[in-house]
């Protein structure tokens, strides 16, 4: 679906762009992630023709991002990151405009799409919220229909109420086979709904990553009460359980993978309560990753 | 598709467009009512006849007596060039820079639009808004000029206010090719600007200055009104100058934008 190879950007000196090599799958939701700086915009604008590779080359659905990106910017849904609408224009005058510039057929889903985020459509763009803007900026890319979706940063500036239904927006797009391409500055924005997550650090590939895989690697923190006390050997040795300590009321655990063993082994003893704490992916990647990933 | 963005840079610039047009028509509209009074005031010429050549020269001033040379010093000399200028050089930056400064043209590129036709869409904007000024011009000179003794031939008028339209597309496309080279309003504005100053004084002065004189027609106002077209009307070679150089400029503007990146 996208496919980039030794793609860099230099600005004189400074290599905004570094080698990068990316592989999108169809159908999947990438997560594309970095602090910012780190190339994701330059990546995507590069992606769309906007700005010109220094070397390196850069294919989206199967085309060339410089030679075929008339036909690429047909099929493909764009919202900027830092995005900026006309302002005297309302948010449906807007669309109408941006729908007319992809030809004469009105955008099947726009009414659907901004009923769905509760866009206001009918007040000049200048007078409205930046979620409020984000929203139309969102509809603008999915109201054709593309087969792909790049969104730079969507849910930043959208309280979490819309963020997530822009999440469930996102998930349905991918259930409809659609591939999505969004970009992101925190993890936890995009790892409910990201399949896979690539890292991106000054200008290049630091890591790219399955998200269920990951999460099923990460280590758990699990927190037992038992009603009387226990001692430590009756759960050593168990397989994906380390650093066991023994509390005042219980034992806390922690676990890789599977929790099975576990469970099995606490349950010879009578259970006053369990508290488990999900793996945050953020830590995980710091984790892995160091500073800023 | 075809047109989308014409249509809606000219009901963006609806209002700017009406504002220019009525300022210009009621200002020859004036200058058209002072003829008569003026021209019975023969103390006017006598006055004029006492003025340094250099500085008849400047304003355009020959004759002030004659609708020709009334209009050609009022009108012609600098209000127009002044007015048409400042709208073509205007909207040529706004076309391209003001929507990088502004950061909206992410959004546009990103849409099935070649470069190309968003700057050749946006420059048809521009030249059919001189047109719209230059026509309300023709027609109130046309017009209301016979009541006021302002009596000229249709073709000379014709052609002297097309002299200012291609003045003023050749200046708008010096000043599109500024602003897709750099990708600045401010500082295309300030060197378009310049420019056409440069051809004001040029034009004015070379009549005065031997050392000049060689380069009067390399002013593009040369060709518009140094050139006398209500009297002497306009020979090709005063419309093959400035329609040249409009074209080279806006297909150079075109190749310039087509291969740089566009601003963050």
């Amino acid at each position: 679906m996208i496919s980039v190879q030794g793609l860099s950007k230099s600005y004189g000196k400074h290599r905004a762009l570094d080698g990068l090599d990316l592989e999108v799958k169809p159908g999947e939701v990438f997560g594309y992630l970095g602090p910012n700086g780190a190339g994701k915009t330059t990546t995507i604008r590069l992606l769309l023709d906007l700005i010109r590779p220094s070397s390196g080359h850069a294919e989206v659905l199967g085309l060339d991002a410089h030679a075929d990106s008339l036909e690429i910017r047909r099929r493909v849904g764009y919202m900027p990151g830092e995005l900026a609408l006309y302002e005297k224009m309302t948010g449906a005058e807007l669309l109408k405009f941006l729908g007319r510039l992809r030809g004469p057929k009105p955008p099947s889903r726009s009414k659907e799409l901004s009923d769905a985020m509760g866009a206001q459509l009918d007040r000049p763009i200048g007078t409205l919220s930046k979620g409020n803007k984000q929203k139309i900026g969102l509809i603008q890319a999915m109201m054709h229909d593309p087969e792909l979706l790049i969104l730079d940063e969507p849910t930043s500036g959208l309280d979490p109420l819309v963020q997530h239904t822009v999440h469930g927006l996102l998930a349905q797009s991918k259930a409809e086979g659609r591939t999505v391409f969004l970009s992101s500055h925190a993890l936890s924005e995009v790892e409910a709904i990201a399949d896979r997550i690539a890292i991106i650090k000054d200008g290049s590939l630091a890591a790219v990553e399955d998200v269920q895989e990951m999460k099923a690697r990460a280590v758990r923190r699990i927190e037992v009460r038992f009603a009387r006390p226990v001692t430590k050997i009756a759960f050593e040795g168990l397989n994906g359980v380390d650093d066991v300590q023994i509390t005042d009321v219980g034992a806390t655990f922690s676990v890789t993978g599977s929790v099975d063993h576990l469970i099995k082994a606490i349950s010879s003893f009578e259970v006053t309560g369990i508290v488990t704490h999900e793996p945050d992916l953020e830590e995980i990647f710091l984790h892995y990753y160091g500073d800023g990933a | 598709m075809r047109g989308v963005l014409f249509g809606a840079t000219m009901r963006a610039r609806m209002r700017a467009l009406l504002w220019w047009t009525v300022a210009l028509v009621l200002l020859a509209s004036m200058y058209i009512a002072l003829f008569p009074s003026l021209r019975d005031q023969s103390s006017i010429n006598d006055l004029l006849k006492t003025y340094p050549d250099a500085v008849k020269q400047a304003f355009g001033i020959s004759d002030l007596t004659s609708p020709s040379g009334y209009l050609n010093a009022e009108l012609f000399s600098f209000l127009m060039p002044l007015v048409l200028g400042i709208y073509s050089i205007g909207q040529a930056t706004d076309a391209i820079a003001g929507e990088e400064e502004r950061k909206t043209i992410d959004l546009l590129v990103s849409h099935p639009v070649t470069r190309r036709r968003i700057e050749l869409e946006k420059f048809a904007a521009l030249l059919t808004g001189l047109v719209v000024i230059c026509v309300a011009t023709f027609a109130v000179i046309t017009l209301l000029g016979p009541p006021f003794s302002v009596d000229l031939p249709l073709s000379r008028v014709a052609g002297a206010v097309g002299g200012q339209f291609l003045l003023a597309a050749a200046l708008g496309s010096f000043a599109l090719f500024l602003a897709c080279v750099t990708g600045k309003r401010g500082i295309s504005r300030a060197l378009s600007g310049l420019v056409g100053l440069l051809a004001f004084l040029v034009n004015s002065a070379a009549p005065s200055i031997d050392a000049l004189r060689p380069y009067r027609s390399a002013s593009l106002l040369y060709h518009a009104v140094g050139i006398d077209p209500l009297r002497n009307g306009v020979d090709p070679v005063n419309v093959a100058v400035p329609l040249g150089v409009a074209v080279v400029l806006t297909i150079a503007a075109v190749l310039v934008f087509q291969r740089r990146d566009i601003a963050v």
